[in-house]
């Protein structure tokens, strides 16, 4: 799709960065979306948006798995940005969490993923509200409140 | 394990914040089903592409971002791929 002297050429281009590895992904990513289309017969679009709701982190990990550089905070940072409704790891999430014991472990692990989602599944039945506002409403009451 | 119920939580950011009102006007927009089905393969690529060089970058993004955004904001296509 993007043949090696583009990519060259892409990557000596003064306006961009000259991160080859970060430019390298692009490509990869690319392949990523086309190997998802190919495979499940639907647009990526709806292949993202019809993904449980549920079960953002089996989304994440997705991501993380087929695409390139998409793992830790990127892909759901990414995702947060396209309107996918998400949570997210911020360091005040992350610190709630914690207080809480709701996780224990290295913050990407499995175990902790599965753990914040429930503990976010658990406030959506509670409340009605979707994760992304759940999320920064947890922001909110922890940490040093730097939003505004 | 226990933690706050949802109402406990909303009370405190309100607290904090100065308001429900303050809160609501906060919180993130999420977009439809609709749109992110149509959205194009593009769009999505654009968007990971931006995270992916924002990352690692926090010291000098503020004096790039301008530079990334214009290149990566609405030109990237996966034809360009």
């Amino acid at each position: 799709m993007m043949p090696d002297d583009m990519m060259e050429r892409k990557a000596q281009d003064p306006a961009i960065i000259r991160n080859f590895s970060k430019i390298k992904t692009i490509r990869e990513n690319a392949m990523m979306i086309t190997d998802t289309e190919r495979r499940e017969e639907r647009s990526f679009g709806e292949f993202i948006s019809q993904w449980p709701k549920d079960d953002v982190v089996g989304l994440w990990r997705y991501l993380k798995k087929n695409g390139s550089r998409l793992g830790g905070n990127t892909g759901p940072y990414a995702l947060r940005t396209l309107g996918v409704d998400t949570f997210l790891l911020t360091q005040d999430v992350e610190g709630f969490l914690r207080n809480h014991d709701i996780i224990d472990s290295g913050i990407t692990s499995q175990r902790a993923l599965q753990s914040a989602q429930a503990f976010f599944n658990d406030l959506r039945e509670q409340s009605g509200r979707n994760l992304s506002e759940l999320s920064r409403i947890v922001s909110f009451g922890f940490g040093q409140n730097r939003v505004q | 394990m226990t933690y706050p119920d949802y109402d406990t939580l909303y009370d405190r950011a309100c607290t904090r914040k100065g308001g429900e009102a303050v809160v609501e006007g906060l919180l993130p927009q999420v977009a439809s089903q609709q749109h992110l089905e149509q959205l194009g393969s593009d769009r999505y690529l654009a968007e990971f592409t931006r995270k992916i060089f924002q990352s690692g970058l926090s010291g000098v993004w503020s004096i790039k971002s301008g530079r990334i955004s214009s290149t990566y904001s609405g030109n990237l296509t996966l034809s360009d791929c």
